[in-house]
């Protein structure tokens, strides 16, 4: 496949001003009519005689038309994944092609395809070409009107973007399908907004309608509609207050309403993606739709929130302004992950929703941006855009906004946002429009407000956008015992990566509190600043901890002196990187005392987590190497123990506090990583803290107990504790432990059954196998839930793993053709460190061989599989040759473009 | 869009995986409960009662179900064998009995709504024969 490159962007020749749609379903195959209005572009370059180009993949042309005429064959020529005209006319036309296609057996899930007996679509980022001819190109808006035609008995529900204007009977079909005249029914949509294909939505099927309405802040009511499969009703009630809860916030926050009288969402099984933002006719995962305290644990019911909401929230980041071209792409999703990460904060605490998030960016991202497929957040070039759904455009490119509004403050970056909504609504846009309009409201070009929080070079923060790798930052500090004076030197790079080899230097927002020897704030005072001067630069508490300074680092070395500390032999303790103040890496020797001073005391929740992170990191990778620090857990043990007795705390952060470290983390901190070891490390430390601190996770038990049954959110924070103390205390063979967790399978309460599971599942116990069989035989029933019982089977770390997840791939619930289910048993694989990290190299082929036949049938999820092979150099001599072995099977099969550029980019190293 | 799935959420039990047969050595002591362990059994049987009730389950078939749970865990764990009983080992009766009384004791203290009126007046009666305070109504 060819390369696309950012610099190839052209504006496209013609303009496309209405897509108009007649999609007719039937029982083996669908007709799709499409009569397109095209103008000329008078900002496209050159002069006349363009070439129109049409994209289309696998579409039967049975008809093309130029205003009404049949196109002679010498005007058109027909390719593989395109129709050109070549020479197009110099006015405005209308051209109508009539296409054949086969939903029931499209089983990539893009365009339009059949899951479960629903037709259903998806477009984003180049599934519309699927459907039938068209420049299927984000910068090209035009408005869509759709009549849709189908059975009335197997598609009662008939669904696309915008308003129902129109519905009514049809006669019977001329093949006989249906049994009377009035067997087929039509209904027609119209969006009165322009919008790119990507967000082009159509659902036909059987479904059960939930409803629910949301009035405007202006006063206009929203219809509010679910649908979900037969059956599945009940199951919608904190998905609709979710919808409700992120309209509200919208308007409150951002000043944002929605713009159309209806808001449809639709579950569906099979699906590649979470969630799919099309103009008013969200298609959902269903398993992100689907939740209740009994079917979901607490964090499934918070991620549906906050699905729900980004999608939401896409209304105006990503519908209103859409992006121009497919490396803008982080200009949506950066965005609006941003703005539903804040979401989510607001609902649930801003605190631990950081540390939740910097936890999934250190074990993701950090991760990707350290081996062959890192890019930048706005790449230049792609092969497969498929390939760019990817935690480095949505997790960093949300880090670099949030970096935006950390130096901007709160109201300079509102100000931005409100002068960037302004201008480019009912356009396509860049991320450079984005940073552009923030520039502008810093600057004091858009209305007047509030001086920025921290000065900084716009220029130098664009960098950012365009260098891969994660930036590593370097201190090094002189304590002035005698004067209270204290020096760091910050020193930045940035890793070489694929096709970067030189880096420059970042905007990098660094926030810092410094603390005395009782764990108290020390006013930071840079060197000739006054103490008022000092305080008011300060930030606000209730977000950055107490005293906290932003430092803005910009050069390859830079020096700060902070003055006026109290004379002592020991320096201030460094509370660093504040609130993940920027997505970086941080280099310092600090001693494990000081980590265990701020571990015990500092103000800032995610710093203070940070602290344990190290101390954590430290001890796991002792074990890992061979050798316990004992020292260094007695210390954690101690701090644990306060921490578990402090009144001040609440539970959700005291489970905050205790988690280990991720698996993906610790991996990226060894030379050559050996999980296996790590994953004994991780257990052997669970046992540990199990035994030494079996009273007070007791005490902490009988504690949290009565909390149990609180319908989520509240209990969470008592369960999240729960389950951890299951962990360490079944780890650590404690009877009680086993049974609880063991009994919890039959509760009500999803959350406790999978802590449960979780508890047991690596421990080769009677408990364990009844725990997982009343698990499944309790939820056979229902997929959704299911996966988790294939994704724990999957994972199970005994020597028959691969023999399990051959029985998983042959159950009778297993099912082929839903994404989810392929992720449960193989990405269950993949996170089973003594199974597919098994020296022999087994664990590594039967992948490989699974992900060629997955490419077959749906290339996304195959190629995103395969990049659990991207490390493959890291790993050591015996492991890396296995491995290296493994991708080479993989590339000596036929692949898609998208698994291939994956395998490719791995085997080369980028 | 968003992903079909998160990466690592709040890591409570960071590794989903971990040594297999590590407890075997663990699993074949058989040291009498303490009564340390007995109060979590007890706390963790009433508490999977109000679970279970609030799902809608039978009274009765909560709290057999908690209890039989108990019992075999006793049982299994500790070869029938409490420290407050010393040198007896309890059959799987005796254990059965007493594992239901504790969720019953339990459940009236925890979720009393969750507990049949004519079960809590017993309750009431035993624990005032027994000269202990009786459970405090429910709010």
């Amino acid at each position: 496949m060819a390369a696309v490159h950012l610099s190839d962007y052209r504006p496209a020749p013609f303009l496309l001003e209405r897509t108009d749609l007649t999609v007719q379903l039937h029982a083996s195959h669908a007709l799709v009519e499409a009569r397109l209005t095209f103008l000329p572009n008078p900002q496209a370059p050159g002069p006349g005689g363009q070439v129109l180009e049409l994209m289309g993949v696998d579409l039967e042309l049975e008809d093309l038309r130029l205003d009404g005429s049949p196109l002679a064959a010498e005007f058109f020529e027909l390719q593989s994944d395109r129709l050109l005209l070549t020479a197009a006319p110099e006015r405005p036309f209308v051209l109508e092609t009539l296409v054949r296609i086969t939903p029931h057996t499209n089983t990539t899930l893009e365009g339009l395809y059949v899951s479960g007996g629903l037709f259903t679509t998806q477009c984003e980022p180049e599934g519309f070409r699927r459907i039938t001819f068209h420049p299927d190109r984000p910068d090209l808006l035009s408005r869509f009107r759709v009549r849709i035609e189908a059975d009335r008995t197997t598609c009662p529900v008939l669904l696309s973007n915008g308003n129902c204007i129109a519905s009514g009977d049809l006669p019977a079909a001329p093949d006989g399908e249906g049994s009377g005249a009035s067997a087929r029914h039509f209904v027609v949509w119209d969006d009165p907004f322009p919008k790119p294909s990507y967000l082009f939505a159509l659902v036909a099927g059987e479904l059960e309608e939930v409803r629910g309405s949301f009035t405007t802040a202006s006063g206009r009511p929203v219809s509010l509609r679910l649908h979900v499969e037969p059956g599945d009703a009940p199951y919608t009630a904190h998905a609709m207050a979710s919808l409700q809860r992120s309209m509200a916030w919208d308007e409150q926050v951002y000043g944002l309403e929605y713009d159309l009288d209806e808001y449809n969402i639709v579950a569906v099984r099979h699906f590649n993606m979470g969630a799919m933002e099309n103009k008013s006719l969200n298609i959902f995962n269903s398993k992100l739709v689907l939740a209740d305290d009994e079917t979901a644990t607490d964090a499934e019911l918070e991620r549906v929130e906050s699905v729900i909401a980004h999608e939401y929230f896409h209304n105006w980041t990503g519908n209103r302004i859409t992006c121009r071209d497919w490396f803008q792409l982080s200009l949506k999703e950066g965005l609006t992950v941003f703005r539903d990460q804040c979401f989510s904060a607001d609902q649930h605490g801003e605190s631990l929703n950081r540390i939740d998030n910097v936890a999934m960016l250190r074990n993701t991202q950090f991760r990707e941006d350290a081996g062959p497929t890192a890019h930048p957040v706005q790449p230049d070039r792609y092969e497969a855009v498929d390939n760019f759904y990817t935690t480095t455009i949505y997790q960093k490119g949300s880090e670099l906004i949030r970096m935006l509004h950390s130096l901007l403050g709160e109201d300079t970056f509102m100000r931005g946002m409100a002068h960037y909504v302004d201008r480019h609504d009912g356009s396509a846009a860049t991320c450079e429009d984005f940073v552009r309009a923030m520039e502008e409201a810093s600057a004091g070009v858009a209305p007047a407000g509030d001086a920025v929080q921290a000065s900084f070079s716009f220029e130098r923060f664009r960098r950012w956008y365009h260098q891969a790798g994660t930036a590593v930052v370097r201190i090094q500090r002189h304590w002035d015992a005698s004067n209270g004076r204290l020096e760091l030197t910050f020193h930045q790079h940035t890793p070489a990566t694929p096709g970067q080899p030189h880096k420059e230097p970042l905007v990098i927002p660094l926030a810092i509190g410094l603390l005395d020897q009782a764990g108290e704030p020390l006013l930071p005072r840079l060197e000739g600043e006054d103490p008022a001067g000092a305080a008011a630069a300060t930030l606000e508490s209730n977000r950055w901890g107490r005293a906290t300074r932003l430092l803005v680092l910009e050069e390859a070395q830079q020096r700060v002196v902070f003055e006026g500390l109290p004379p002592q032999a020991h320096p201030p303790a460094l509370s660093l990187l504040r609130h993940f103040s920027a997505p970086v890496r941080l280099e310092i020797g600090r001693p494990i005392g000081e980590l265990v001073h701020l571990f015990a005391t500092d103000s800032d929740a995610f710093a203070r987590w940070d602290a344990g992170q190290q101390l954590l990191r430290g001890a796991a990778l002792a074990r890992a190497g061979g050798q316990a620090d004992r020292a260094l857990e007695e210390e954690l043990i101690d701090a644990f123990r306060r921490i578990l007795a402090d009144p001040s705390l609440s539970e959700a952060s005291r489970a905050a506090l205790l988690a280990l470290p991720g698996l993906a983390e610790l991996e990226e901190a060894m030379a050559e990583p050996d999980p296996p070891a790590l994953f004994a490390a991780l257990l052997a430390l669970q046992r540990r803290f199990g035994e030494a601190l079996a009273e007070p996770l007791h005490q902490a038990l009988e504690r949290i107990t009565p909390q149990w049954p609180l319908a989520w959110p509240e209990g969470s924070g008592d369960r999240s504790l729960t389950g951890l103390i299951w962990s360490w205390r079944v780890a650590a063979a404690d009877p009680g432990a086993i049974a609880a967790a063991r009994a919890a399978v039959e509760g009500s309460s999803m959350t406790l059954a999978r802590a449960g599971l979780r508890a047991l599942q690596c421990h080769a116990l009677p408990e364990r196998e009844a725990a997982l069989a009343a698990f499944h035989d309790r939820w056979q029933t229902k997929p959704v839930i299911l996966d988790a019982w294939f994704a724990l089977e999957a994972s199970a770390p005994f020597a028959d793993g691969l023999e399990r997840v051959e029985r998983l791939l042959a159950h009778p619930c297993f099912d082929p053709m839903a994404p989810n289910s392929v992720r449960a048993v193989l990405g269950g694989l993949a996170g089973n460190p003594p199974v597919f990290h098994a020296i022999d190299g087994r664990g590594y082929r039967f992948l490989a061989d699974r992900i060629a036949e997955l490419d077959n049938r749906n290339p996304i999820t195959a190629s995103r599989l395969a990049k659990v092979f991207s490390r493959w150099r890291s790993y050591g001599t015996l492991r890396s040759a296995r491995m290296a072995e493994a991708l080479e099977r993989l590339a000596a099969a036929p692949l898609s473009p998208n698994t291939r550029e994956v395998v490719n980019q791995s085997l080369t190293g980028g | 869009m968003s992903f079909p799935v998160r990466g690592a959420r709040r890591l409570l039990v960071a590794p989903l995986v971990a040594l297999p047969l590590l407890l075997a050595g663990g699993a074949a002591q058989a040291a009498p409960a303490t009564p340390a362990e007995m109060n979590l059994y007890t706390r963790i049987a009433a508490v999977n009662v109000c679970i279970s009730r609030s799902a809608g389950v039978d009274f009765d078939k909560a709290v057999a179900i908690a209890g039989e749970t108990i019992a075999q865990l006793i049982q299994g764990q500790h070869q029938g064998q409490i420290q407050q009983v010393p040198g007896k080992t309890l059959t799987i009766e005796e254990l059965r009995k007493g594992s239901v009384n504790s969720a019953v004791l339990g459940a009236a203290e925890i979720c009393p709504k969750s507990v049949p009126p004519e079960v809590m007046k017993k309750v009431e009666a035993a624990l005032k024969q027994a000269g202990a305070k009786a459970p405090a109504p429910s709010k």
